[in-house]
């Protein structure tokens, strides 16, 4: 939230919010003497414990899925409030410890295979992740000035991509109707964010006000500037060609990096975090790598939670976070996003997705899939 | 205590630039303290007011009619006392650009003070919303003497039921835009320790959200008592419905005609409401109650936010004076279909709403009835008008039962000279 007011002279207990019917991260760890603690700073922006936590105190949870319930308003949040974020980041990031190293990879000829991913099964294939210009706020706690700002740089950056990555901006608040029905059958368009946990942090703030989409010609190449995050970088095709789509993440990602230092801004990045994000749920990589998978037998199989646990793996519906599987048609992509490599993660999800279909395969034909299952989980 | 708690300097106004420094070294953040101002100085050069200007033009408010670069230029980097900003303010109105036919206000005090520090946006948009009511030169008139009512019992084949409600706003804690947790519960603890104190009538029992049990809350939905967590943008977007359910709940006496909602859109929100057309009782259990919880919280050393120009302070402007609304379900079915009622409403000042309330639509002939006024009026001439209103539509709707004619009135003045 763009205020706090932690530093009146109420006591912290009289402050500390009520956490007892709450499921999500944040409620885990914030303990009274940490609150007590932690309201005594801010971030160099001013950024403070309450604007931290409120969308976790607003938004209870579910006993079933476990949401994260704390935001970062600039990178500074990471650091200034530890004590809280270290213990959430090692709940969410399967154990990720604050003295870790996160390792960066984004050299796609170290992906093994991939782009025969199966057409008959694969319908689409889509590597997205996020970046942070250094030096500005957050969704959650940006000015309007910074959020022009950064949009402004991104345009003028994206404006210099050439080849089979030229494109064109979309400003949200700007764009025709026409304009704007084409993106929704492109599936490109976002709106206004309605889910309570983005709201309740703030980052709908002055809609539609500097955001917008950038895409390629070719439409395999996608940016949203000012939703969820700063940037959200997409790569997608239909069919199974997930090498392809990693080549042209990679080299549009390393394209607009070096065209943002040609102005003197970097992406927030640290070797301990990895990239910086606004939820801790996409620290380090910021990666989900997934396809749309036919898989209506694997689907129905006792074991399909399991097998997807084994590869870390997780599956949507084909609406994204949130929605239920249409038709059989799953989207399936990695569960981690810290502590693996880009390249990492996106050869679980081909490696994984190549076995899938392989099982699919098999209960068509009737035969059993206990041959095949992967190995437990490894830690 | 009442006095206004005093607050270390925080907020977005104390910033280091890194961008400035371009040295993209993650600096740890430090304990408050004046070294902190100058980092505010550095990003206020760099963001000039022009900079964070909102984009007004497809908006229709108060707000983005009363704002503009000169104004937001002057109060961007304003604070009141609890580190309230202009941005604050206006950010419901920036957030829900409006309707072409219903001009919303779009803004909101986070505390008493936002009225005088922000007044160069406060003062016009006060002016458009009540009638050109002048905050800086006129004088408003409070009158809870519900004695000098006349004429307040309404024919009861007409009138279903009649309604009086305001907010009350506690002096020296945030309003709900603005206020921390511990203040709401610091509202929450005094407004329910006054009306423990009330006897007779009045006396009767709260009923915290966050605790009560599924029976009690049925029970609060079938009285048409229970409010919920608010939906509207209008009100999401003013920070109001932060922290959901804590420090909020429903007050009501054991007879089920006094009622006080606190923590909701308002401090409080005080309701005497009963079937019927006995207007007059209704008016004096409203004057009585309001003036009985005020002297039990004054006992405690606490008193409302009220001054001489903007009369009763409360979080949205369209409240600010008597923060009345006196009104009545009233079948009119006849009147409702001439083509004069909608002026005849215009002239006697009152306006109709569905019998759900604001925005919603009548069912039937029914209809909710109620003075379009807040503020240069006083609570008693409110009322009055009100009364005089319904009384002059039972008229209309008479003789139109009879194939007599009627007359649309003249229009009522605005405020006394």
């Amino acid at each position: 939230m763009p205020f706090g007011n932690t530093h009146n002279q109420l006591s912290a207990e009289d402050e500390f919010p009520d956490l007892s019917q709450h499921n999500n991260h944040m409620a885990k760890f914030l303990t009274q003497d940490m609150y007590k603690k932690l309201r005594e700073r801010a971030t160099p922006n001013g950024f403070t414990i309450d604007g931290v936590i409120q969308t976790g105190v607003d938004n209870p949870g579910h006993p079933f899925i476990m949401t994260v319930g704390c935001v970062a308003g600039d990178e500074e949040t990471y650091e200034v409030f530890k004590e809280l974020l270290d213990p959430v980041i090692e709940d969410r990031h399967g154990g990720y410890k604050p003295t870790d190293k996160h390792k960066t990879d984004l050299n796609p000829d170290n992906l093994k295979g991939g782009d025969d991913l199966d057409p008959n099964y694969v319908l689409s294939s889509r590597v997205r992740t996020g970046r942070s210009i250094r030096g500005f706020c957050l969704p959650p706690h940006c000015s309007r000035g910074e959020r022009r700002a950064v949009e402004k740089l991104s345009i003028e950056a994206l404006a210099s991509l050439s080849g089979d990555l030229k494109g064109k901006y979309y400003a949200l608040k700007n764009m025709t109707d026409a304009e704007q029905q084409q993106l929704i059958d492109d599936h490109f368009l976002f709106d206004k964010p309605v889910s309570p946990l983005l709201l309740a942090s703030g980052m709908a703030r002055d809609w539609p006000d500097a955001r917008g989409i950038w895409h390629n010609d070719n439409k395999t190449f996608l940016v949203w500037v000012n939703e969820e995050d700063h940037l959200r970088v997409i790569s997608m095709q239909k069919g199974g060609n997930m090498k392809e789509v990693f080549n042209r993440f990679c080299t549009g990602l390393t394209k607009i990096e070096s065209l943002f230092k040609d102005r003197g801004h970097a992406f927030m990045w640290n070797e301990h975090l990895g990239y910086v994000l606004t939820c801790p749920s996409n620290l380090g990589t910021g990666l989900r790598a997934g396809v749309h998978v036919k898989l209506p037998n694997m689907s129905k199989h006792a074991k399909f939670e399991e097998v997807l646990k084994r590869l870390r793996l997780q599956k949507r519906g084909t609406g994204g976070v949130d929605t239920a599987a249409v038709g059989g048609v799953f989207d399936i992509s990695n569960a981690d996003r810290l502590g693996f490599s880009e390249v990492e993660l996106v050869q679980m999800v081909v490696d994984g997705i190549k076995l899938l279909i392989e099982m699919e395969k098999k209960l068509e034909k009737g035969q059993s899939i206990d041959d095949l299952m992967p190995c437990p989980e490894k830690l | 205590m009442a006095s206004s708690f005093t607050r270390l300097i925080s907020g977005r106004n104390t910033a280091v630039l890194l961008a400035s420094l371009g040295a993209g070294t993650m600096a740890t953040g430090f304990l408050l303290s004046e070294n902190s101002s100058l980092a505010a100085e550095a990003k206020k050069k760099l963001y000039p007011p022009s900079s964070d200007y909102p984009d007004l033009r497809k908006h229709n408010n108060c707000m983005a009619s009363a704002l503009t670069p000169a104004i937001y230029a002057k109060l961007r980097d304003k604070l009141t006392p609890n580190n309230w900003t202009l941005d604050q303010c206006i950010q419901t109105g920036v957030d829900n650009p409006g309707h072409p036919f219903i001009k919303t206000v779009g803004c909101v005090a986070g505390d008493e003070e936002s009225y005088e520090v922000f007044a160069d946006l406060f003062d016009p948009v006060i002016k458009d919303r009540h009638n050109g009511y002048d905050p800086r030169t006129m004088i408003h008139p409070t009158d809870l003497d519900s004695s000098k009512l006349t004429h307040g019992m309404f024919d009861e084949n007409y009138v279903l039921s009649s309604r009086v409600r305001t907010g009350r706003s506690i002096r020296g804690l945030s309003l709900p835009p603005a206020c921390s947790r511990a203040e709401r519960r610091e509202v929450e603890r005094v407004v329910v320790t006054a009306l423990a104190g009330l006897k007779g009538d009045l006396a009767g029992r709260y009923y915290s959200l966050g605790e009560m049990t599924e029976q009690e809350q049925q029970q609060l939905i079938d009285d048409h008592f229970l409010f919920d967590k608010p939906v509207s943008p209008l009100l999401t977007s003013a920070f109001m419905a932060r922290d959901w359910p804590d420090a909020r709940g429903i007050w009501h006496n054991n007879e089920k005609t006094f009622l006080i909602w606190v923590n909701e859109e308002d401090h409080t929100r005080v309701i005497s409401m009963e079937k019927g057309g006995n207007m007059k009782r209704v008016f004096e259990r409203f004057c009585r109650g309001l003036k009985q919880v005020e002297h039990l919280i004054q006992e405690r050393g606490w008193e409302f936010m009220w001054n001489e120009h903007l009369g009763y302070i409360l979080t949205c402007p369209s409240n600010l004076g008597t923060g009345l609304r006196a009104g009545v379900h009233v079948r009119l079915p006849k009147l409702s279909k001439d083509p004069r009622f909608s002026k005849i409403l215009d002239n006697l000042r009152l306006q109709k709403r569905g019998t759900g309330g604001v925005d919603t639509a009548a069912t039937g002939d029914t209809f909710d009835i109620s003075n379009n006024d807040r503020l240069g009026k006083s609570e008693v001439e409110l009322v009055q008008l009100v009364v005089d209103g319904v009384n002059y539509l039972i008229e209309c709707e008479k003789r139109l039962e009879k194939g007599q004619d009627i007359k649309v009135p003249a229009p009522i003045p605005q405020f006394k000279k």
